[in-house]
């Protein structure tokens, strides 16, 4: 690889970077925005409560409930992107990594939702070759998506898999493209190893 | 006097559902509409002083909802919310013809002096309507 090649695998890497940290904190911003409301409005019944006027412990009670429950899909966010930001610290080679896809698929649901698509996830426990790198892998495998996700018409459905296969491991997604989805950067696909292959109802990237 | 009329469009139903209720508690009449879609539908067919418009939604996001309410009532009032302000989108929206852009969580009562504020432009703006029809109609008449 070039230097220039370096310099365009760093920013590739830098946008994966971005793009996914945005994603999780606007995904934040959405549960703390409706905290906020759900408290403000707790608050508001007990300063009516606190002039005598009557409020219903029911309706308290399923206000808290409810600001509870945005709590915990928050910290599902952040357990996502702890996850996502402890990739690097893994050790290469022979690692079950069942975790990566339904990681990346979760972290990229939101995206998925805005551009009008269904994600479901069709594979189950795999390992990591030594020679692939796991950040490298989410990168591409998060570019893919964007990709297909714009491909795809809304309402439609796409099907995901990562698996262990005769010519290696191999990053699928199925649906019905408008296009062809374009590939990842070729340079991430280089750093990675990786060939991809595309068509109007797959994409397949083979490490 | 009447109650201001706002409809309030998110995608988030319990967004939804308290913002409305602490609107109703300040004594403003609320409808809501969970998409861009939605909101359009109800803006053809309703008279609104204001509308609170979520940024980023699936489909039809803010800024095409936005487009789309503008070039059937231009006199409308759309004040964008959004998770993520940022200059650029507040300019293109104001460019656009909103009333304004606030941030989540946006305080309550400065929604309410907006939306009010929305409403006294739109009274205003009527106001300018009828009175260039009566011109018209006088002038029309030799009077």
């Amino acid at each position: 690889m070039t230097t220039q090649d370096h310099d365009q695998l760093r920013r590739w890497c830098l946008d994966f970077l971005a793009q996914v940290t945005a994603n999780a904190t606007h995904e934040i911003k959405n549960e703390l925005a409706v905290m906020n409301e759900q408290s403000h409005l707790l608050q508001e019944f007990l300063e009516m409560a606190g002039k005598g006027r009557p409020v219903d412990p029911e309706r308290l009670q399923n206000l808290v409930s409810r600001v509870i429950a945005r709590v915990g899909q928050a910290d599902e966010v952040v357990k996502r992107l702890n996850a996502f930001a402890h990739s690097a610290d893994l050790k290469p080679g022979g690692l079950r990594a069942e975790g990566v896809l339904p990681l990346m698929l979760d972290m990229f649901a939101r995206r998925a939702s805005l551009a009008g698509v269904t994600l479901e996830m069709a594979s189950g426990s795999v390992s990591l070759p030594a020679k692939v790198d796991l950040f490298l892998l989410e990168a591409a495998m998060w570019f893919c998506l964007v990709e297909a996700s714009e491909a795809a018409p809304k309402g439609s459905l796409i099907r995901a898999g990562l698996d262990n296969e005769a010519e290696g491991l191999v990053f699928w997604l199925k649906g019905d493209f408008a296009k062809e989805p374009a590939a990842p950067s070729a340079v991430l696909l280089e750093a990675l190893g990786a060939r991809f292959f595309a068509s109007r109802d797959e994409v397949r990237l083979t490490m | 006097m009447l109650q201001p009329n706002v409809l309030i469009v998110d995608d988030e139903p319990e967004f939804l559902e308290t913002v409305a209720e602490r609107l109703a508690n300040r004594g403003f009449s609320v409808d809501t509409a969970l998409n861009g879609a939605e909101a359009l539908d109800k803006i053809a067919s309703n008279i609104f002083d204001a509308i609170v418009l979520d940024l980023m939604m699936p489909e039809i996001d803010g800024m095409e909802t936005l487009k789309r309410a503008l070039q059937k009532k231009p006199d409308l009032q759309i004040i964008l919310l959004t998770g993520h302000a940022t200059l650029q989108t507040g300019i293109e929206a104001i460019k656009l013809g909103a009333l304004d852009f606030m941030e989540k969580p946006a305080d309550i009562d400065l929604l309410a002096a907006k939306i009010n504020e929305g409403r006294s432009r739109r009274i205003e703006m009527d106001e300018q309507v009828r009175e260039e029809a009566v011109r018209a109609a006088l002038k029309k008449y030799g009077w």
